[in-house]
């Protein structure tokens, strides 16, 4: 767009497409849904402040986490009340999680894509389980009452059947030739 | 492991206690698998939770049915339609109304939301810290060299030093109007309303004109030519606007350009580099637009972002829940001569959504049950109806991956390059059509299912990257005929 400045849309451009991963490294990071959010806020506005730093040369991914971990971490030596239990070992090792994961390379837009097909493959229960907690947004102990489960059990299954999600679209994403969207 | 990783779930629920929290953290330091099934975890666990938001309502239920008997969900990349679409389609399946153009009119809630909007954003105002640290008034009454009133604010903030206004303050010749941030209205008494949005300064130079020395204002005025005070005057370090009852912007960018972009009626400007030569004014129509550089060249100005000339209540849109899809259009059809630009609005697809820039016709739902669920809050472009005449080749320019949506006129033949590399989703969008050179008669309704005078169907692309996407010109007509519609959704 004319008016936009180059700086503001290879910006633009970068954000978006990492912006669900360091949504998804703050969601291990901070439990507290409202901080999250806030903290969210914040490392947008980072990522923006220092964008001149950014090597292209590098995945903007992995330096908006790296950013987004710095953040999260200078708030917790701020204000320890507002991060709680988080140390710098546990941040570093999410991080290094994200850098390692072949989920987290991919755009979300090939994830979705092997979400989807992966789901239609899933086992009769874990169908049920993850349309209860996901699609009919029941919280897990209700997930639990409804299947006549315990709370435990229920959480194993659930478990379980991300865990296959998991796998099923990490291989699809892996197999060349075999996820693409149109 | 298994006990360990079911932690993800409490982890996430936020339900899981201190203790365990730094039992998980201990753990996972020393255990770098464990760190690999927790971020697997939250990925899934995330995309699960944005799948939903596909997935709604009436549509919802009946793909969770399916689901649950063992259906494949979407495999978009064989072309067929997306299963939640069919469904849907059937339900969307409406006859169309033809209804007889009646008059436009503001419903009580639309009244209502608004007054409900103002009375919110007038306490926010009162109770925040801005309001207590207000400067000392200028008095709100009306000396005899006041032109304006300041007649209300959104989030200003004014730099250190310069007067800080407030509603109803009165604005006289030779006041500058200095703005860090936020947005400003002046209503001057000759009769036009301008907007000012930040950063600028802007100095009233007599009742009737401005000088905009940097940043946006948007003007409106009503009935210049029986105005006793005349035309409304903008002057920038380029050129000089002169408005010929109509609403505008004029934008003064970094190292003295100006842009004047028209949304209503016409203004003329002059380049002040060469006003020196008693210079032809040179004239811009609705839905034109020009960047005038200081030594008096212009060109045409091919893309407008909405936001960016805030006026009346689009002045309280400040805050968009996702960045722009559509970043950017052009064109290969238009000479500078023709310095016609396309609006861009960001998740500005709603009921009675303006769908030209040259007309002044509107998007609406077919029947009363309104707009396709997934346009809603669609970034879209305001085309030029009359480019139905000729044969451009539009380019969109995306800032990430995307659903493109086309909507195309059914009373024309489908084109090849629409029907090769986009799916019809089988839903439709009716074109409330207000009055054109040929149907003076024609007037825009408001809400879906009323007043519809053509219905386009709209086609889907999944755009898997950002970038550019070429979209080809019309078809041949077989009854009616009008331009396409263009709109996007993140993927």
């Amino acid at each position: 767009m004319a008016e936009c400045d180059d700086r503001q849309r290879r910006f633009l451009a970068e954000y978006v497409q990492c912006q669900q991963s360091v949504w998804q490294l703050l969601r291990l990071l901070i439990q507290d849904h409202h901080l999250r959010e806030d903290t969210c806020q914040a490392v947008a506005l980072r990522l923006w402040e220092v964008f001149d730093e950014y090597d292209p040369s590098r995945p903007f991914n992995s330096w908006a986490r790296g950013v987004a971990a710095k953040v999260v971490l200078e708030m917790q030596r701020s204000d320890r009340r507002a991060v709680p239990a988080v140390t710098s070992e546990w941040v570093a090792s999410v991080v290094e999680g994200f850098e390692r994961s072949p989920l987290a390379s991919n755009p979300s837009s090939e994830q979705f894509v092997a979400l989807e097909a992966c789901l239609g493959a899933l086992p009769p229960l874990s169908r049920e389980l993850i349309a209860k907690r996901y699609h009919e947004a029941l919280p897990v102990d209700e997930v639990a009452r409804q299947m006549s489960r315990t709370l435990e059990a229920t959480y194993k299954a659930l478990a379980r059947s991300l865990r296959l999600l998991g796998d099923c679209v990490r291989q699809r994403l892996s197999s060349a030739g075999e996820v693409h969207v149109s | 492991m298994s006990d360990r990783c079911e932690n993800i779930l409490r982890l996430l629920d936020g339900t899981l206690s201190e203790t365990e929290l730094r039992a998980l953290m201990l753990d996972s330091t020393k255990d770098p698998a464990l760190v690999d099934a927790l971020v697997q975890g939250v990925i899934i666990d995330d995309l699960l939770s944005r799948h939903v938001e596909f997935l709604r309502d009436a549509v919802h239920a009946n793909w969770l049915a399916s689901f649950r008997k063992g259906f494949t969900a979407t495999v978009p990349d064989n072309g067929t339609p997306h299963a939640c679409d069919r469904l849907a389609h059937q339900l969307n399946s409406q006859a169309v109304p033809r209804s007889t153009p009646s008059r436009k009119r503001l419903r009580i809630w639309q009244l209502a939301a608004m007054a409900c909007i103002g009375a919110a954003l007038i306490c926010t105002w009162l109770f925040s810290g801005r309001f207590r640290q207000q400067a000392p008034q200028v008095a709100n009454v009306a000396t005899k060299s006041s032109v304006a009133r300041f007649s209300r604010s959104v989030n200003a903030e004014w730099p250190g030093g310069a007067h800080r206004w407030a509603v109803g303050d009165q604005v006289s010749v030779g006041q500058r109007v200095e703005l860090a941030s936020g947005r400003a209205e002046l209503v001057f008494n000759a009769g036009a309303v301008l907007a000012l949005a930040g950063p600028a300064v802007l100095v009233l130079e007599s009742e009737d004109s401005v000088r905009l020395h940097s940043g946006t204002a948007t003007t409106r005025v009503e009935g210049a030519e029986k105005s006793p005070a005349g035309k409304f005057r903008v002057l920038t370090p380029a050129t000089e606007v002169v408005d010929l009852g109509t609403e505008f912007g004029v934008r003064v960018v970094p190292g003295g350009e100006t842009d004047v972009v028209v949304f209503d009626g016409s203004v003329d400007f002059t380049p002040l580099a060469i006003s020196g030569a008693d210079p032809a004014p040179r004239r811009l129509a609705i839905g034109e637009a020009a960047r005038i550089s200081a030594d008096g060249d212009w060109q045409r100005l091919v893309s407008i972002d909405n936001d960016a000339f805030p006026f009346g209540e689009r002045m309280f849109v400040q805050t968009t829940r996702r960045p722009p899809v559509i970043i950017g259009v052009r064109d290969d059809l238009r000479s500078p001569a023709s310095p016609k630009y396309y609006r861009i609005c960001h998740e500005g697809l709603g009921e009675d959504a303006r769908a030209y820039v040259d007309r002044v016709h509107e998007w609406n739902g077919i029947a009363k049950e309104g707009l396709p669920y997934f346009l809603h809050g669609a970034d879209y472009v305001a085309t030029f109806n009359d480019d139905k005449r000729q044969c451009p080749t539009i380019t969109v320019e995306l800032s990430q991956p995307a659903v493109l949506y086309v909507f195309y006129d059914d009373r024309m033949v489908v084109p090849d390059w629409l029907s090769e590399s986009f799916e019809d989703t089988g839903f439709n969008i009716g074109l409330d059509e207000g009055p054109s050179p040929i149907m003076h008669s024609f007037r825009v309704d408001v809400d879906p299912g009323t007043s519809i005078d053509a219905v386009h169907s709209i086609w889907r692309r999944r755009v898997a990257q950002a970038g550019s996407v070429r979209l080809g010109s019309i078809g041949e007509r077989l009854s009616g005929w009008s331009m396409y519609g263009i709109a996007a959704q993140p993927l």
